[in-house]
């Protein structure tokens, strides 16, 4: 949205290693068996945020910012000491605020209520009182540091496509500042010239691809300039024409390629990109690891969550390539994680933290985060 | 809290300002205190304000140094600046009316501003003297963001919704939703007009009344405008308006340069696809012509005001010809009519042909 990415919170205060990151679990890894739990957990929080989005009818946008809004909280806090879907929709409800598309608490607490009263989320009981919401919201904005304005990889993409984001995207950006175009000013990702020529298909695959990167933690890991060139990197392996266009522009020299006027070499338009592209590679790598992961992850309802995602073409596009092919068959069915199984994880931490915290080993009380006890408290 | 809360500087719809101290280094400072609903939360308003004004630093917007966040409140710590652009010019101008140094000044200073949230992608929607505030050393800061109304004790007894009003782009009043960038250039223009005759220049008591008073001025806009702006943005109401000609802004705001005639002519565009940008607005001659004095900072108070009687020659704008060649014209033209409208100065008071 506002300002320039080199100069905001986003990148001088958000952008964080991977020590932090495990820091930030060290509470969380006390109560689980793997740290491959704690991914699940990810993909189960950013599935949770989509569908509550999908419920509130949030724009795209909005659900992103949510997701980051989680990510961030979850440096500071951990799962096991807070109620995790308290705060996802207080991120809702803040971010909705943040990305000026307000929407009434009333309708977050009910959807919220809705959503997480299900069975699959172990029938939690969600506070119906509208003021749980508001003191969470704000203790969720104190931990934020009030850093509200949160840039997406969507921008990167539509402007390096060289198209303003129409009606074929979800959750396009129609609220934004019009007039001022994305040619204006300048660009913090600084390449050369030419824009990528994507047909649709491709665009929104990228831009499916960009969603599914909120079920992870990359957006606290890497600018998200570098994950939507990384999300065009899979789209032109992943997606069926651009692949053969890329194939086919590798089969023949390069120089006669250009002789008879490609429609355009995209290896040469990837070089050409002024970023690292070992950066750009490493978060291709997450990626996906992160569909490998998401592929063990059963739906109770299969499809539900999967509106607004590459995950199905990923799956195909993996097992079509390359030597790697999957066993679909054995490998898939001892390691499958539900939603209910992970929460009942996910209740489970959080009763061994509270067993714990009442009698820790020391025999000394823990030191406890109190504001967010109290909201859990009076949840 | 590491501040001393002083007295109370306003109170907004959903928040009170006070003065503050520091304890630590003796500054000065805003505290803007939000009213928390418990049923709520934070107003979204206020949620929107911190967003941008973490970010935006820029010497002509308000600076907001640090949100605190205590059990039950929320208080925003701003930069002081001593008052308002509306006070500003109640204590420092001549019935309001400010000298062009001043003007010009404070103009850069809010276009500056202004182009700054623009190429941030950042509009403020709520440009008014109000909101704009001025500190001791007369740098001009844009305050206010979030579309509130906390800063600066009413002047006068109008509602701030009506306030609010005058500095209206035409294409909002219409009912445009799809408006961009150039509603905050059209309050620049209102403010620019305000700050040289001294009174509001458009001052409709409701949305109909206010494109009213607009066209009287600016003229009504032909058919083909309308049409074609209804055409970009479908929420437009095409009504049937009188046919009000165009006032000369040189007859309104007699005492106003032809170069101050011509930027306010371009930034009160009926047609906000033609209104000019803030950033271009920087070059227009009015700023960049010579023969200037330096622009910052102004003279702290309203010097002897010399233009009317001694005109033009320190504005020198035949020099001006590379900006717009074909304005040369034009301008000379404006010449002889502003030096007519100067007999006429002597003889009537400022604001004639002000339409009501």
């Amino acid at each position: 949205m506002a300002t320039d990415f080199w100069s905001s919170s986003h990148h001088k205060r958000w952008i964080v290693d991977r020590a932090t990151l495990k820091q930030a679990r060290s509470d969380d890894l006390q109560y689980v068996e793997n740290t491959e739990q704690l991914d699940f957990l990810n993909i189960y929080f950013g599935n949770l945020i989509v569908k509550l989005g999908q419920r509130l009818q949030i724009r795209q946008r909005v659900i992103a910012t949510a997701a980051v809004f989680f990510r961030r909280f979850y440096i500071k806090n951990s799962y096991c000491d807070t109620d995790p879907f308290i705060v996802i929709a207080a991120c809702c409800y803040v971010a909705a605020k943040a990305e000026e598309q307000p929407i009434h608490i009333k309708a977050v607490v009910s959807e919220a209520r809705q959503l997480f009263g299900q069975e699959e989320y172990g029938g939690k009981h969600f506070p119906s009182d509208n003021s749980k919401l508001a003191e969470m919201e704000f203790y969720l904005v104190g931990d934020l540091e009030c850093d509200l304005t949160v840039f997406h990889p969507y921008r990167t993409l539509t402007t390096l496509c060289g198209k303003e984001p129409g009606h074929a995207m979800p959750g396009a950006e129609a609220g934004e500042v019009v007039g001022v175009g994305v040619d204006d000013g300048p660009r913090y990702w600084g390449t050369g010239e030419g824009k990528l020529v994507l047909e649709e298909g491709a665009l929104q695959m990228a831009w499916f691809i960009i969603n599914d990167t909120y079920r992870s933690e990359l957006c606290l890991l890497y600018p998200p300039h570098l994950i939507a060139i990384a999300a065009l990197y899979l789209t032109l392996i992943l997606h069926p024409k651009t692949r053969a266009a890329v194939q086919g522009a590798g089969s023949s020299t390069r120089r006669s390629a250009r002789q008879s006027r490609p429609p355009q070499d995209f290896v040469e338009w990837l070089a050409g990109l002024r970023v690292s592209h070992t950066l750009v590679t490493t978060v291709v790598q997450e990626i996906v690891s992160l569909y490998s992961l998401w592929d063990r992850f059963r739906e109770d309802a299969p499809g539900e969550g999967d509106s607004g995602s590459a995950r199905g073409v990923f799956a195909r596009g993996a097992s079509a390539g390359t030597k790697r092919t999957r066993e679909t068959g054995s490998s898939i069915e001892d390691g499958v994680v539900t939603p209910a199984s992970l929460s009942r994880l996910l209740f489970d931490m959080r009763r061994m933290r509270m067993e714990d915290l009442a009698h820790p080993p020391s025999g000394r009380p823990l030191a406890v985060n109190k504001m967010l006890e109290r909201t859990q408290a009076s949840g | 809290m590491n501040y001393i809360q002083l007295e109370k500087l306003g109170e907004g719809t959903y928040a009170t300002v006070y003065k503050g101290r520091s304890r630590t280094t003796n500054e000065i400072v805003a505290l803007k205190e939000i009213h928390l609903d418990a049923e709520e939360g934070t107003p979204s308003t206020a949620i929107r304000e911190i967003s941008l004004m973490k970010e935006l630093k820029h010497n002509n917007i308000v600076r907001l140094y640090d949100v605190i966040h205590t059990e039950t409140k929320l208080v925003l710590i701003f930069e002081f600046c001593e008052r308002d652009l509306k006070k500003y010019m109640d204590t420092h101008g001549d019935r309001g009316a400010l000298d062009a140094m001043t003007v010009r000044s404070f103009m850069h200073q809010l276009l500056q501003g202004t182009a700054f949230c623009h190429e941030n992608r950042v509009l403020h929607r709520d440009l008014k003297p109000q909101n704009l505030l001025i500190n001791k050393r007369g740098e001009l800061k844009i305050g206010d963001f979030g579309l509130a109304r906390a800063f600066g004790v009413p002047v006068n007894t109008f509602s701030n919704e009506v306030v609010t009003l005058w500095y209206r782009a035409p294409d909002v009043l219409l009912g445009s939703r799809t408006y961009s960038t150039s509603i905050d250039v059209w309050s620049c223009g209102c403010i620019f007009a305000e700050m040289i005759s001294g009174v509001p220049l458009f001052r409709g008591r409701d949305n109909a009344d206010q494109l009213l008073h607009i066209m009287r001025i600016i003229g009504t806009p032909e058919e083909r405008t309308i049409r074609k702006m209804a055409a970009e943005s479908p929420e437009i109401q095409i009504k049937q308006w009188p046919r009000y000609p165009k006032i000369p802004f040189s007859q309104v705001l007699p005492k106003a340069s032809p170069h101050a005639i011509d930027l306010l002519e371009r930034l009160l565009q009926f047609d906000p696809a033609k209104r000019i940008s803030a950033a271009e607005a920087l070059n227009h001659p009015y700023f960049t012509s010579a023969n200037m004095v330096p622009l910052h900072p102004p003279a702290p108070a309203a010097p002897q005001l010399t233009y009317p009687s001694a005109p033009a020659p320190a504005y020198g704008y035949p020099q001006a010809v590379q900006y717009a060649p074909q304005q040369t014209q034009q301008q000379q033209q404006q010449q002889q009519v502003q030096q007519q409208q100067q007999v006429a100065y002597g003889q009537q008071p400022a604001y004639v042909g002000y339409g009501r």
